[in-house]
């Protein structure tokens, strides 16, 4: 039995590395998510456990509130430096972390590692052990105006010891400063790609604007107490009733908790590349479920040809089964080695979307490879193991019959469960938008809507394809006759082949709604709310941010009429953490180029005072507050403020939910720097010259007009859409291999017709022609579900977002139209290898098959 | 023994094969299955191929039929020499010049009776001549069996539809490899009453393969072929003549 089995997959060969090829796609992206995100993790780890490798304890603020990105913390006096360093046997140093330090060449242009990577600023580390960086040229920072540079930083941009250049900070004008120094980060020129301004202790408390304190206090013994018992010591030694509260952790503590932190982010993305993965495994289980059935239909006709009725039903499943396991199990391990490649490659990816991660050696974790082969094996086996049961229990005659034209798909159960199906799954769905279900039902929802679809198809194939094949029935004469009769002889097949593109298309149509509908609605906030005649936006990203003296530098320069500067950090505001914004106006006829159309009674933002609160009207219903309600707001200094809220706007700003003045930001989150300057000018030619040299002071500034900054917002979105459809790419190049294969496994089938075909005239390049419309229809009939559905998804998805700013339901029509012309494309590449096979196949010999 | 090329200039020649071989395999292997066989076949009779299974009857009606390819000697249809011509050339013919009757397995299931019969001529993109087609359509009985599909029709309604497929298109001629192989009696002699009345009535060519007598008695002139190679010929053969002669051959 064995043997037979061997010996059948063997001579299947083809059809097996196609099925195969389904399995190995789907669990290679299995495997490269999770060993890009394993090794991602090892990086970071290595990281942090580097970073305080020598630290046995660590004095900082107490956690004002939890944010998503790890707790917002107030820095501590640096007065307690010299109170810990007076321990006999401790060495301390005060440690200052300036993020969007951006260094500069000597031609003052921002140096980048890659695009939008992290640029630090920090205080120098005398003590060489508890300092990370190792000094490898020049000397430590001694006056002001010193730095230290990263050997990439100092290597790429050609700086010599002794330049000056110019160094961006968020908190202020933009200045020169000598380099003095470089350093390596261990035995790299780069700590993962950032950049790295090291200045002296006072000069680093300036740039962050928070002069006499520090991030926290490093320390280490010497002579070789515990961690636990050095953190006492300090413990004991710092004043009981300092302000702000004042937490010792150790130094295993500290990075176990900057892993943890960097791990809840990591998640976030591994989920991300996850669904993309189990998309692309879920279309692969169609393809399977297809071949086996296939497959299996066959063998049983050979069984009953061969008479061997009865026992071997049975052996029908169990050579079935015994084949999935192979094919799963091969498929799986190919699929876990290039899976290893391939978390290069989701890396390469991810990278050219703009963004850089940093990733060191490959790690390979055990569940990087038992999950993938796992996942690979179950879906194999369980989408064979189906139509070999079903096939099993049709008599032997009736799958003797000719494979002519399957009339199973129109059964009366299958309406009924289809149906049955596609309600509960659209409770489902709608239960997890707009009940309290949650992300994970609404996936549910969805999974058992493309089911439940699949479930109908067969019903919808005959109607269906009989319209779509009907031009190329009338046009193509003959071969697209037949192909339309082609592609409706075997509804289920036809059907199934064509979900497998569904799920994929779908989920590129919801995206194409959401996106457009989300863009649309951004944009059109901008267009009702700012009028300023510039936008000037922050790093090439739009992250990062720059020093908000730029609000008085612009203003300063000539032909400019007003400035309104935006600044964003965390703050807790009632009992929710968010990020909120601050607004600094320079002038009462500026407040024209920002109008986030304010309910009536509602002050202008400019007027918010020291303890006013601009609120959103979504969030003001939600928090249950009206104009001259008082509000908590918690920042990261620690402290909890009354706010009163001063003004309501409309939902769906594009500058956020929350709003302060510059002025209540300064104390509460003294070191967020600016996002976003709005500039109105006299429109002339010199205003814009003239704050062109302003920004020549601030190069991580980028200046836009309103329309261009429009633009850029909207080319930003699209490129994390490329990126998502680059990942649905796999689920869809499989549902692709599936109408190959499917193709192929048909003309197998109908080898004597086909023969017959070309007996009676038919030539080869009607017979391809007959294959690629069947495949296109085939395309285009899956093309069809799937945007049916992934706009009807869209269309609930946006109608659920309204209260999150996306106001406006846009069908993108061209981008549409565009998706079914990619789709008959597709079908036409899908079908270029069986329709090569077929047009090969010999005419008596495939006459004489019986 | 054949008919010479003196004969066809009073009766036009529709195929011919000269000095055709046909070998299969090499050294030890190798068999003969068309060996240096010379042989015509003239218009508006019907011929009968007969001779023990395996003596290359089918390969000789294949080679005729641009289905397969000598390894020497030359085919003749009419003046056309297809021995040689490209793949295409070789389908194109097919579609044009030649009706088929096969076995078994002579239709495409997904298109209708009708659309079987006038099959060749949609490959090819040309108008059926109605008059003719409905003629053939009746002259089959099939009349009322046209929207049917081929899983809807018996065995003998299947192969009276391949018959009127090859005749519709008024080929030059139809070749057939034993169309009644399959069928019952009463079937079989219904399907060959079609093609002998297609001959006598509307000047058909056919050549048809066979190893039973009582087909071959339908033909005008019976051609026997044993191990490659034609043996002998009856004119207006009789069934029981035939009888006696297939035992000759020892078939
Ligand atoms: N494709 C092939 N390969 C090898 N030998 C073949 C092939 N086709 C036919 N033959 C051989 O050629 C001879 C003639 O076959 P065929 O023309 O089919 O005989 P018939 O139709 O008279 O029964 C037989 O010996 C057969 O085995
Ligand atoms: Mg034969």
């Amino acid at each position: 039995m064995w043997k037979v089995t061997l010996k059948g997959l063997w001579s299947h060969k083809v059809r097996f590395l196609l099925t195969g090829v389904a399995v190995v796609l789907g669990v290679a992206f299995v495997t490269g998510t999770l060993v890009l995100s394993a090794t991602i993790k090892s990086t970071f780890d290595n990281l942090f456990t580097d970073v305080y490798k020598n630290t046995g304890a660590v004095v900082r603020g107490q956690a004002a509130f939890k944010t998503d990105f790890g707790d917002a913390r107030p820095n501590i006096p640096d007065s307690l430096i010299a109170t810990v360093q007076a321990l006999p046997d401790v060495k301390a140093a005060g440690s200052i972390q300036i993020q969007n330090v951006g260094l500069t060449d000597k031609q003052g242009k921002l140096i980048e590692h890659n695009p939008g990577s992290p640029k630090f600023g920090s205080a120098w580390i005398p003590d060489p052990k508890l300092n990370v960086y190792k000094l490898v040229e020049g000397h430590a920072p001694r006056v002001a105006d010193d730095v230290v540079v990263d050997k990439e930083s100092f290597d790429s941009a050609s700086l010599r010891l002794g330049d000056r250049i110019l160094i961006s900070s968020p908190k202020e004008t933009p200045q020169k400063y000598t380099v003095v120094g470089v350093v390596k980060f261990g035995s790299q020129n780069t700590a993962l790609g950032s950049t790295a301004a090291i200045f002296t202790l006072p000069t680093a408390q300036r740039l962050a604007d928070q002069p006499g304190t520090v991030t926290q206090i490093e320390a280490r013994s010497t002579n070789g107490e515990s961690q636990a018992r050095l953190a006492q010591r300090i413990r004991a030694a710092l004043p009981a009733d300092a302000n702000p509260k004042l937490q010792v952790v150790t130094g295993n503590a500290i990075t176990k908790e900057s892993q943890n932190n960097l791990n809840s982010i990591l998640s976030i993305f591994n989920t991300f590349l996850l669904v993309f993965a189990i998309i692309a495994l879920v279309v692969g289980a169609f393809l399977i479920f297809n071949t086996f059935s296939i497959i299996v239909q066959q063998r049983t006709r050979e069984m009953a040809l061969l008479r061997a009725i009865g026992a071997n039903r049975r052996q029908v499943v169990n050579s079935v089964l015994f084949e999935s396991v192979l094919v799963g199990l091969l498929a799986s391990v190919v699929g876990i080695v290039a899976g290893v490649f391939l978390s290069r490659g989701l890396k390469a990816l991810i990278d050219a979307f703009g963004l850089t991660i940093p990733a060191g050696n490959t790690v390979v974790h055990a569940n990087a490879i038992i999950v993938p082969l796992l996942l690979g094996l179950v879906v194999t086996v369980f989408s064979a193991l189906f139509p070999a049961v079903k096939a099993s229990r049709v008599p032997p005659i009736a799958a003797m019959r000719d494979v002519s034209i399957d009339e199973s798909g129109t059964s009366k159960s299958r309406l009924f469960i289809g149906s049955g199906l596609l309600m509960v799954a659209l409770a489902v769905l709608f239960f997890g938008l707009f009940g309290s279900g949650g992300l994970a039902l609404v996936g549910v929802g969805v999974l058992f809507t493309f089911v439940s679809v699949a479930v109908l198809g067969p019903i919808l194939a005959r109607p269906v394809a009989n319209v779509i094949g009907a031009p190329a029935a009338r046009f193509r004469g003959t071969p697209g006759s037949l192909a339309r009769e082609n592609a409706i002889r075997n509804p289920r097949r036809t059907s199934i082949t064509a979900a497998a593109l569904m799920i994929g298309v779908g989920i590129v149509a919801v995206l194409m709604v959401f996106v457009a509908s989300f863009t649309s609605s951004f944009l059109g906030g901008i267009d009702r709310q700012v009028q300023a005649t510039y936008v000037v936006s922050a790093g090439s990203n739009g992250n990062g941010g720059f020093s908000p003296t730029i609000q008085s530098d612009l203003a300063a320069a000539s032909g400019v009429d007003g400035v309104t500067t935006f600044r964003y950090g965390f703050a807790k505001v009632g009992d929710s953490v968010t990020q909120a914004g601050a607004i600094s106006v320079s002038d009462p006829a500026a407040n024209k180029m920002f109008d986030p159309e304010l309910t009536s009674g509602s002050q202008p933002l400019r007027d918010l005072g020291p303890t006013g609160i601009a609120i959103q009207t979504d969030k003001a219903k939600s928090k249950h507050v009206q104009l001259g309600s008082r509000l908590p707001v918690t920042f990261p200094t620690g402290g909890t403020q009354s706010f009163t809220v001063r003004s309501i706007y409309k939902d769906g700003s594009p500058f956020g939910n929350y709003f302060v003045s510059g002025s209540a930001f300064d104390k509460g989150a003294p070191d967020a720097p600016a996002s976003y300057a709005l500039v109105q000018t006299d429109g002339s030619a010199a205003a814009k010259k003239s704050i062109e040299q302003v920004l020549k002071k601030y190069p991580s500034a980028k200046l836009q007009t309103r329309a261009e900054f429009k633009q850029s917002v909207a080319s930003q979105v699209n490129q994390i859409l490329g990126l998502m459809y680059a990942l649905l790419a796999m689920a869809i190049v499989i549902a692709l291999f599936g109408i190959s294969n499917t193709l192929g496994l048909s003309i197998l089938e109908r080898r004597r017709e086909l023969g017959l075909l070309r007996a009676v005239g038919m030539t080869r390049r009607q017979l391809r022609s007959t294959v690629r419309w069947e495949s296109v229809i085939i395309s285009l009939f899956g093309t069809l579900l799937g945007l049916v559905i992934g706009l009807g998804f869209g269309w609930v998805l946006v109608v659920s977002l309204k209260g999150q700013g996306i106001d406006r339901l846009v069908i993108p029509v061209l981008q549409i139209a565009l998706v079914v012309i990619l789709a008959a494309l597709a079908g036409v590449v899908a079908a270029l290898l069986p329709a090569r096979r077929a047009a090969k196949l010999d005419i008596l010999s495939s006459i004489a098959t019986e | 023994m054949t008919a010479t090329a003196a004969d066809s200039t009073q009766t036009a020649i529709a195929a011919r094969a000269e000095h055709a071989s046909k070998v299969y395999g090499a050294g030890e292997a190798e068999v003969r299955a068309l060996d240096d066989i010379t042989v015509e076949f003239q218009t508006g009779r019907f011929s009968a191929i007969m001779g023990p299974s395996g003596s290359g009857k089918s390969t000789l009606l294949h080679c005729l039929a641009g289905l397969d390819r000598l390894t020497g000697g030359r085919i003749f249809l009419g003046d056309l020499q297809i021995s040689g011509m490209s793949e295409k050339q070789l389908t194109l013919v097919r579609r044009d010049r030649i009706g088929f009757v096969f076995q078994a397995y002579n239709l495409i299931p997904t298109l209708t009776a009708y659309e079987n019969i006038v099959l060749p001529m949609s490959l090819a993109g040309r108008k059926p001549d109605q008059a003719y087609v409905d003629g053939v359509i009746d002259t089959v009985g099939l009349r009322n069996r046209l929207k049917h599909r081929p899983s809807e029709l018996s065995g003998g309604q299947q192969q009276r539809v391949a018959v009127a497929r090859a005749l519709a298109s008024r080929p030059a001629i139809v070749f057939a490899d034993e169309p009644t192989g399959n069928l019952d009696s009463k079937s079989g002699a219904e399907v060959l009453t079609f093609m002998a009345q297609a001959v006598r009535d509307l000047g058909q060519t056919i050549v048809m393969v066979t190893h039973d007598p009582a087909a071959a008695g339908y033909s005008d002139r019976v051609v026997f072929l044993a191990d490659g190679k034609i043996v002998d010929e009856m004119l207006e053969p009789e069934a029981g003549a035939i009888l006696d002669r297939m035992k000759k051959l020892g078939a």
